[in-house]
């Protein structure tokens, strides 16, 4: 580790874990001592390459017709999976599934996953929703007053939805769902 | 549906992730161990939705004053297969014929309050499939399809199918 380098606990405590791991890939391990020297989370292009090496086990353990999804979450890029299987190859397949993604990406995915990180993603994104939520909740008839925090303002509005036989609420309508769950444009 | 757990693998470490397969009662359990062993556990399973006008009893998804038909291959089933403080996985089924079925998994880390998480469409269902709100509590997450509301709320050890109609 370079002196100066102050590596996200994330990151060192995701590559303590898959040393302990007896049969993580030797690129997984590579990818997170690459990040503790630098005193970095592991970057989007190594994550996408250690979920392709994932992948690429799924479909050598059988599991068909696999596909790669991608989400965000606050912002951070995160991976998932979707495929097929026969009812009678079911277990099998989800074995294969989560077995490879340990193998070849799981650490990169918990060190990538800082509590810190996210919350504070989070908490930038609520702040700015807020008003506008507080501003369409009295619109639809149910105001929480200017100074309800976020958790009070998303309470009422799923109260409201349910008043209203909607799923599509003020969460929706001004954008924070998008800004919460979509790619980042900014 | 009911279906069985695997019953192979013994308990791994996965340095933040300690999953375990258990034999005896069928489940999966994974805790985080990373930092907050202490935390209690956060189970969300998650569920497919669709995008507008779920509760309308009349099946009426688009509003255009039609009733869709419901056909098996629109059908979804859920179950959690995760679960870990502050994270969770989800784990999406959808009938695709004969004994075939299509999936979708996926983590989700430390999900924020009242907040709706999405899946990409499975293959072979209807595009407009989407995910469950994490209510912010206890393993509770709103779910609705494209036909109906539901919630769920479970506790870790429910790792059978549940249905959407």
């Amino acid at each position: 580790m370079t002196a100066d380098a102050k590596v996200p606990d994330s990151v060192a405590l995701a590559l303590e874990g898959a040393r302990r791991d007896t049969d993580v890939s030797q690129a997984q391990l590579e990818v997170l001592r690459e990040a503790v020297e630098h005193g970095r989370y592991p970057t989007d292009s190594e994550y996408r390459s250690a979920y392709d090496a994932a992948v690429e086990c799924m479909v050598e353990s059988g599991v068909a017709g696999v596909r790669v999804d991608e989400y965000w979450n606050a912002g951070l890029l995160q991976l998932g999976v979707s495929y097929s299987a026969s009812i009678d190859g079911e277990q099998r397949a989800t074995v294969a599934v989560v077995e490879c993604e340990r193998v070849h990406v799981d650490y990169i995915r918990s060190a990538r996953a800082s509590e810190e990180l996210i919350r504070a993603a989070q908490e930038a994104i609520m702040n700015e929703f807020l008003p506008a939520i507080r501003e369409c909740l009295a619109v639809r008839g149910f105001p929480v007053g200017q100074d309800a925090d976020f958790r009070t303002a998303s309470s009422a509005d799923l109260a409201a939805n349910e008043a209203e036989g909607t799923t599509t609420g003020c969460m929706e309508s001004t954008g924070y769902t998008n800004a919460m769950t979509g790619e980042p444009t900014r | 549906m009911g279906l069985a757990w695997p019953s192979a693998p013994s308990a791994k470490s996965q340095g933040g992730l300690m999953k375990r397969w258990n034999q005896g009662d069928q489940r999966v359990v994974a805790a985080r161990t990373i930092s907050r062993v202490s935390v209690g556990f956060l189970v969300v399973a998650v569920g497919l939705i669709g995008a507008a006008a779920a509760a309308r009893a009349d099946n009426d998804c688009n509003g255009d004053g039609r009733a869709v038909a419901i056909t098996t291959t629109w059908h979804a089933d859920i179950r959690d297969i995760w679960t870990g403080c502050d994270s969770f996985a989800i784990q999406l089924r959808t009938y695709a014929g004969g004994s075939a079925y299509n999936y979708a998994y996926r983590h989700v880390d430390y999900p924020a309050v009242n907040t709706t998480y999405s899946t990409s469409s499975i293959l072979g269902s209807a595009p407009s499939w989407r995910a469950c709100t994490y209510l912010g509590s206890y393993p509770t997450a709103n779910c609705t399809s494209a036909q109906y509301s539901w919630r769920w709320s479970t506790w870790y050890n429910d790792t059978s199918w549940k249905r959407f109609d």
